[in-house]
């Protein structure tokens, strides 16, 4: 019997003082990300206090997990460099999602990361970043900084699909053009990350991870940005949102 | 399976406007940690459900053992309870408003332990049909009732502000064990009639409604215009109602699974 109930989908937030005085602090989630879960007809589920030593637990009560993109960075330690001083950290979010990512995959729980996501998926595999692409050698990844927000998460650039990739079918071919909006990407895949799209400088723009048991895609564009008109978008989450449901069924099976 | 022997507790997120990394304002559900944090080291489990529609609330609350409504910086919109507004429009945020006006009434009829604090208990009153005063500086009261975050610090504004009185005889006075004892406040709306089927457990001196419960005293839900969460170790009356609340939801959790569970110690 399918159960009434909807896919629970775990969104690992960011920590944030909104306040300079307020010792307190404040976790946040871009509403963007839980509108498009909720959207595929998905229901987010936010841990305001979950740390690396709840993972095991929490996984049981969920169907996926969505890591968002942040204006946070991967602290550089992760991967044995040091941070920039310009960096934006959030070392609560990293313990978490370092644990998360690798529990997840060989948990078959689903997992899609986005942006900082991908990264994260990256990093939590062993993988390295590139902490500025733009004074590495490759294009200038950002967003344009004085436009508005439909501008920054506009298009930007083609990428190259694997023919044989999923990326592919859900995009009818093997080009396509997505948004961009980060400084930071993938240097050194982690283990068991396979490539499945590039940008025209080379840089790995999506990973699907081999041998998972289900689900487990990151991606460095956004796909939860108007994906309501853009068909590639829509299919990432579409079939992200198929491997919840899937494993829900399984779980109320149990 | 060991979370689901912990209570979970839904607590109703805020929404802001962030900037994102190039200072662009863009919507965030946000969620005080202070309240959360609360929760965890009293050994509940704290979640929200951000951007839930109204509509999938009573299937949620399957797993639920307790709400949380906390303090948030914004206002009840005065359209839920037939007023003009009389703030400016960034005081609000519809979206926590249209998830906790059905939350607490779902909660309420399914008996789940509520706890309302602050701004939660502005949400938790209109919810039950009551109205608030939309300004109590204006109003002009003998009692301080907001903070002065210009000349305070954090600690400061949470520290003991005035004096309550407990009703003789009811339940607070049975919790607490004290006609009087002192509160933090930080709020510059309160209270003016009370929503159908609650009432007023405690006054400050002015006689303006600081505490109130839903009729049914057979579990637990409460509002309070103070913040029982923060510094609950040092307060005794903070202390035994935030206890009485994580005794409720620990009842909850036994009912929902049909077997008896033993209460966690707690860490203290």
């Amino acid at each position: 019997m399918r159960s009434p109930h909807r896919p629970l989908v775990w969104l690992p937030a960011c920590h944030r003082n909104l306040d300079i005085d307020d010792p307190g602090g404040y976790t946040v989630l871009a509403d963007r990300y839980a509108q498009a879960v909720c959207k595929v007809g998905l229901q987010p589920v936010l841990y305001p206090t979950a740390g690396a030593g709840d993972v095991p637990d929490l996984l049981e009560l969920v169907d996926g997990v969505l890591l968002t993109g942040s204006p946070s960075n991967v602290e550089a330690t992760r991967y044995s460099m040091m941070a920039l001083p310009t960096d934006l950290l959030d070392p609560r979010r990293d313990a978490l999602t370092m644990a998360l990512v690798p529990a997840a995959i060989a948990q078959g729980v689903p997992v899609l990361g986005v942006c900082r996501g991908l990264q994260e998926m990256n990093v939590a595999m062993g993988g390295s970043l590139h902490q500025q692409l733009h004074a590495e050698g490759m294009m200038d990844h950002r967003e344009p900084s004085n436009e508005p927000l439909e501008v920054q998460f506009g298009v930007r650039h083609d990428i190259e699909l694997l023919p044989s990739s999923a990326f592919a079918r859900w995009a009818g071919g093997t080009k396509v053009k997505v948004n961009s909006l980060h400084a930071q990407g993938i240097k050194r895949l982690g283990r068991d990350l396979k490539a499945e799209a590039f940008a025209p400088d080379g840089l790995v723009e999506a990973v699907r991870v081999e041998n998972a048991p289900a689900f487990a895609y990151g991606v460095q564009w956004h796909p939860e940005w108007q994906h309501e008109t853009n068909p590639f978008y829509a299919n990432t989450l579409e079939a992200f949102a198929q491997a919840c449901n899937e494993h829900r069924k399984r779980r109320s099976d149990e | 399976m060991k979370s689901e022997r912990v209570p979970c507790v839904w607590v109703a997120a805020s929404h802001r406007l962030l900037g994102n990394e190039n200072g662009k304002p863009q919507m965030y559900t946000v969620m005080d940690e202070a309240g959360t944090r609360t929760l965890l080291n009293m050994g509940l489990q704290p979640l929200t459900f951000p951007g839930v529609p109204a509509e999938r609330i009573p299937l949620l609350l399957d797993s639920i053992d307790g709400v949380l409504l906390g303090g948030s910086a914004t206002h009840v919109h005065p359209s839920l309870y037939g007023e003009p507004e009389k703030a400016d429009a960034l005081c609000y945020d519809p979206d926590r408003d249209a998830v906790a006006q059905p939350l607490i009434r779902l909660a309420i009829a399914r008996r789940i332990p509520i706890i309302a604090f602050c701004r939660g208990c502005h949400d938790f009153n209109v919810a039950m049909g009551g109205s608030l005063h939309q300004s109590l500086r204006s109003r002009g009261s003998p009692v301080i009732h907001w903070e002065d975050p210009e000349h305070e610090t954090i600690d400061e504004q949470y520290a003991d502000r005035h004096w309550i009185e407990t009703v003789p005889g009811g339940e607070l006075e049975c919790i607490t064990g004290r006609r009087r004892f002192m509160v933090s406040s930080l709020h510059s709306q309160g209270i003016k009639e009370l929503g159908h089927g609650l009432v007023a457990e405690a006054h400050a001196d002015c006689g303006l409604i600081e505490a109130f419960r839903w009729h049914d005293d057979s579990f637990f839900a409460w509002g309070f215009q103070f913040h029982p969460e923060w510094g609950w170790r040092c307060h005794e009356s903070y202390a035994r109602i935030m206890n009485t609340f994580v005794h409720a939801c620990w009842e909850r959790l036994a009912e929902r699974a049909g077997q008896p569970i033993e209460e966690r110690e707690l860490v203290a």
